[in-house]
């Protein structure tokens, strides 16, 4: 039953992912007539000499986890709002699901012009916050464009992950809050004690799968702001995609893909180790 | 001081729960309207006229609406095959996705035979490439296969992509169903095929409903292989098509606003129909201790 | 205003463009091979004679390019009505993914396509990796031969760069034929300069201080173009006619020149029109929409864009005007486009994209989508009083000195887009002023000196 899964797998993947490994060993450049040169781990040691590269790990981290801790907790908060009995629940499902279901490419032409330093309407809301009495420079300068980055990928994404944080706290047996409210729990140890045991599988999984999601997440950045000003808001994979498809530099593209799934490959052994502790093991 | 008489307890607790209520309803009103908010200015920005966009500060509630936008981009642009192809390689998608899904879970989930986890894993890594790193690689498999141009291509590509998270979440659903239930089965003389057809997949319906509209909305949305893959303006899908209004010179927004309002609607109602499964759906998946 | 009537893309000779350019690419050779992939060799085709028509595919962005699409519609229909043996079948990819679907084509080793528009760098790509027939036949049959349609084609599409000269029949075999072309001017709203009493800039500094004037944050812009890096190939393609004006080039043969006084200036130039006057951030979407609705007082850009603001506002066919680049020296780009001819597509259809580009190239023709297109003439046919008349928005592109774009980039012409990706990675940090312009500068050139180390050994 497993083989044509796997099958199927290795032969969209398993040649790409060759080539790539193969070509991270090699000196070569896209559209050329010459083949590939061996050249061991030189494009490896190469980006660990770029100043430019750790720039851009750091900032592929950093957007992991801030885009990702914000995801996680307003998913969570709006599960549980969801999870409430009221009127027009249904209908409230639906439209808090329209980020997901809205195409990247006019999601992040409304959210640029949103961001235009002299009409966009993010100006007014910022005149709101106190201390701020110069319209921002929103995609131009490095730290407002990270907060500008950000703050889109929350929106498009965060629905789709409080969907299914919703699903498992629907299905955490309902006696068990009565028994505990019996016993005198007040509302913070419910979720602590129920709540959160109840979803903690669900959570894992998909944190772990939102992370290597986040590692390789595209459009948004590469739209919004193509990793500048400089790289100062490139990640790994807007700049693997800089080097190897747009500078046809493959060689060294390829290496910094394998180190993104490298990256990739650390977090979910780091998972496997956590949850097999927790004794929530999944693989 | 004060003291409390039952009567006034009971009120202030009435009196506390309506408030806590309304609460209730101004955080749901409020998230919604933030979470809403980009696409009301989208189509607020696709109806004005030219000139009110350069208003600062801009008008939450324009006075002046036409609907040029949404006229030209029916009349003029071919929305209609866009939407069609669309569905087309949703649906197939869908149903390739489904099949693989199942006996990717079905063997991850009740075998304890060797490679599981080497398959788990590797199930995983598909989804640590970049898209863009694999275009050329698989179009040129492709290319030698015949697959490109042709919508079996996009939909054999958008399955790769999302079978992975399909198999996870219904591994997860079909592990919530006690093995007694299949073993029962087993005795009374069904099949592994039987077993799976009769008894897990009808207790996962909505694991398969869930994993059917992730299927769905990766094909729907995916540009990078669809924009490459598809060479005949006939084939093209909405994904590109809609790309297709940012032009060398000018890129009317207001036309891409318009059909960008459109390209939502189908998994909208997509959505609205199975959301009563997907809810059960998604959690019987991945809730598996 | 003599010299519109001459308005002709380039005003260096055939001679003095080689001269500028001596340090160019390699002749280019056909017949080179992408590796482990093998176009059919070129041959003479047999003609089929067949009474199934013949469909061939014809690649453009024009087909859903706004405006541009009608035009080239029209001229496929004519063409259809008077062969009714070949049909057409549109093959389009928008300009944004465009080049994107010819790299793929090309590494996977076949076009998908029996007549191919490119632009300039893809073009020399196609010829590098032996994916072209030439097409010298074509444009001495089509009778344009002499004209600047082929004469003004740049030596990089031609085999034998040893005898180009003022004869295109010395010049061995010519791989494309001219599609259209534009080129470089000061475009400007005349009702805010005459409101302000404003003469126009002739200088950088003069065109600074006015758009300074005239900026009004966010009521009124004193200029834009294009500076972000989503934007990478526009702001690269907008500080050529600067750097020209400077006296700079992006690379003298296969020396990268962007840490000379000339490339310094520009990026500090770029800084303070970003600082002053530019409507921050905003690209080129949103600031033409601005242009055409009368927020912006100058910029430059070329030819192809008035009639695109006429398309957004009618009304601004009342105040776009153009005007001489705002720089002694008047030098500035053109930006030529391609018809290509894959050498791979099967005999009897190479045969009726033959015919097809022939048509094309006919000077009747010719001049129809010059004229459709408010293109500048490429051969007399079309350069005719009555046609520059009705256009008074196009005498300022006419008096730009203008060199075929890729001239800037000496011997680095079929690797524009590594090389600009290095550029506009430390030019977008100058414009927001992380870096200064000097240091910007010297950083892009390490950067390049490296990619040139890798491509040229």
């Amino acid at each position: 039953m497993a083989l044509p899964v796997a099958v199927y797998l290795l032969l969209v993947f398993a040649y790409p992912i060759a080539q790539e490994i193969y070509l991270s060993f090699t000196r070569a450049r896209l559209l050329e007539r010459t083949p590939p040169v061996w050249v061991g781990l030189d494009n490896y040691l190469s980006l660990a000499e770029s100043a430019k590269f750790w720039l851009v790990i750091g900032n592929t981290l950093l957007y992991a986890v801030a885009a990702n801790a914000i995801i996680i907790v307003l998913a969570l908060g709006l599960a549980l709002l969801l999870n409430q009995a009221f009127h027009g629940r249904k209908v409230a499902r639906v439209v808090t699901s329209l980020p997901w279901a809205f195409p990247e490419v006019a999601a992040v032409l409304v959210w640029s012009w949103m961001y235009n330093k002299d009409f966009g309407v993010m100006n007014v809301f910022a005149g709101w916050v106190p201390g701020i009495s110069e319209n921002p420079n929103w995609l131009l300068d490095p730290w407002t464009a990270w907060f500008s980055i950000v703050l889109m990928t929350v929106w498009k994404i965060f629905p789709f992950f409080s969907l299914i944080i919703l699903t498992a706290l629907q299905l955490i047996d309902k006696e068990l809050y009565a028994a505990a409210k019996i016993d005198g729990a007040g509302s913070l140890q419910l979720f602590r004690h129920i709540t959160l045991p109840g979803i903690a599988p669900t959570l894992g999984i998909m944190t772990l799968l939102i992370t290597i999601w986040g590692f390789r997440r595209f459009p948004i950045i590469y739209l919004l702001t193509g990793g500048g000003p400089g790289v100062r808001t490139a990640t790994l994979v807007v700049l693997t995609y800089i080097t190897a498809i747009r500078s046809l530099n493959i060689g060294l593209g390829a290496a910094m893909a394998i180190v993104g799934l490298i990256l990739s490959l650390l977090i979910t052994v780091l998972y496997v180790f956590v949850t097999r502790r927790l004794g929530q093991a999944q693989i | 001081m004060r003291t409390y008489t039952p009567a006034s307890v009971h009120k202030w607790m009435i009196a506390r729960r309506r408030a806590e209520r309304i609460a209730l309803y101004i955080t749901i009103v409020l998230v919604c309207v933030i979470i809403v908010f980009p696409l009301y200015w989208l189509v607020i920005n696709a109806l004005i006229p030219g000139r009110e966009v350069f208003r600062y500060p801009p008008a939450f509630f324009p006075s002046s609406f036409r609907l040029d936008a949404y006229r030209e981009i029916i009349e003029l642009h071919p929305i209609l095959t866009w939407l069609k192809n669309s569905i087309v390689v949703s649906a197939g998608t869908v149903a390739l996705a489904l099949i693989l899904e199942i006996m990717g879970a079905y063997a991850l989930s009740r075998h304890g035979w060797p490679g599981r986890g080497l398959l788990a894993m590797g199930l995983l890594s598909t989804q640590m490439i970049p898209s863009a790193v694999l275009v050329i690689p698989i179009f040129v498999i492709f290319r030698q296969a015949g697959l490109v141009d042709s919508h079996v291509g996009l939909i054999t590509v958008d399955t790769a992509l999302t079978v992975p998270v399909g198999v996870w979440i219904l591994k997860g659903a079909f592990d919530t169903i006690p093995e007694e239930i299949a073993d029962a089965a087993f005795a009374d003389g069904c099949t592994e095929m039987g077993v799976l057809i009769r008894m897990l997949l009808p207790l996962s319906l909505p694991a398969l409903v869930a994993v059917a509209v992730i299927a769905f909305f990766t094909a729907w949305d995916e540009f990078v292989f669809a924009s490459v893959f598809i060479i005949s303006q006939s084939l093209r899908v909405f994904s590109v098509g809609i790309s297709t209004f940012i032009g060398e010179m000018a890129t009317p927004v207001d036309l891409i606003f318009a059909a960008a309002s459109i390209f939502v609607i189908a998994p909208l109602i997509f959505y609205a129909i199975v959301e009563r499964y997907l809810l059960s759906g998604l959690s019987a998946g991945a809730v598996k201790g | 205003m003599n010299d519109r009537r001459q308005a002709g893309v380039s005003n260096l000779s055939r001679r003095g463009f080689l001269q500028v350019s001596a340090a160019g690419v390699a002749g280019v050779t056909a017949g080179s091979l992408l590796s482990g992939c093998a176009p059919v060799a070129p041959g003479a085709a047999p003609a089929v004679v067949s009474s199934e028509p013949v469909t061939i595919k014809v690649m453009s962005w024009w087909w859903v390019e706004k405006g541009s699409d009608v035009a080239l519609r029209n001229l496929v229909e004519k063409f259809e009505a008077a062969y009714p043996e070949i049909k057409v079948e549109e093959v389009s990819f928008p300009s944004n993914i465009y080049e994107d679907a010819q790299y793929s084509q090309m590494a996977a080793g076949k076009l998908d396509a029996d007549v191919m528009h490119t632009l300039e760098g893809t073009g020399i790509k196609l010829i590098e990796g032996g994916f072209l027939e030439p097409l010298n036949d074509v444009g001495k049959s089509a009778g344009i031969w002499e004209y600047d349609a082929i004469t003004k084609i740049p030596p990089w599409f031609w085999s034998d760069r040893s005898n180009f000269d003022e004869s295109p029949d010395d010049s061995g075999d010519l791989y494309v034929l001219m599609f259209n072309t534009a080129q470089d001017g000061l475009i400007y709203n005349m009702d805010i300069i005459e409101q302000a009493g404003a003469s126009l800039p002739e200088t950088q500094d003069e065109a600074y201080e006015l758009a300074k004037e005239l900026t009004d944050r966010p009521n009124q812009f004193g200029w834009a173009n294009r500076h972000t890096v989503p934007e990478k190939a526009g702001f690269f393609r907008d500080m050529i006619p600067w750097l020209l004006g400077y006296g700079g080039v992006y690379a003298d043969g296969q020396m990268p020149t962007v840490n000379t006084d000339a490339m310094i200036n520009t990026l500090a130039h770029w800084r303070r029109m970003y600082l002053d006057c530019f409507p921050q951030g905003s690209d080129a979407a949103t600031f033409r929409r601005m242009i055409a609705e009368g927020k912006v007082a100058l910029y430059t850009d070329n030819n192809a864009l008035p009639p695109n603001f006429f398309n957004m506002n009618p009304d601004s066919e009342n105040f776009i005007r153009s005007a001489a680049l705002p720089w002694p020296n008047r030098k500035g780009a053109s930006f030529p486009s391609y018809w290509a001819w894959p050498a791979d597509s099967p005999p009897e259809k190479k045969e009726a994209a033959r015919t097809f580009l022939e048509f094309w190239a006919s000077p009747d023709n010719f001049k129809e989508m010059t004229w459709a297109r408010k293109d500048p003439p490429m051969i007399p046919q079309a350069n005719t009083p009555e046609y520059l008349d009705s256009l008074p928005w196009m005498s300022g592109f006419a008096t730009t000195d203008a060199v075929p774009w890729l001239f800037v980039m000496g011997g680095f012409q079929g690797h524009v887009e590594e090389f600009r990706t290095i550029v506009v990675e430390h030019a977008s940090e100058v414009v927001v002023g992380t870096i200064s312009p000097e240091e910007g500068a010297q950083r892009a050139q390490q950067g390049l000196e490296v990619l040139a180390d890798q491509l040229f050994g």
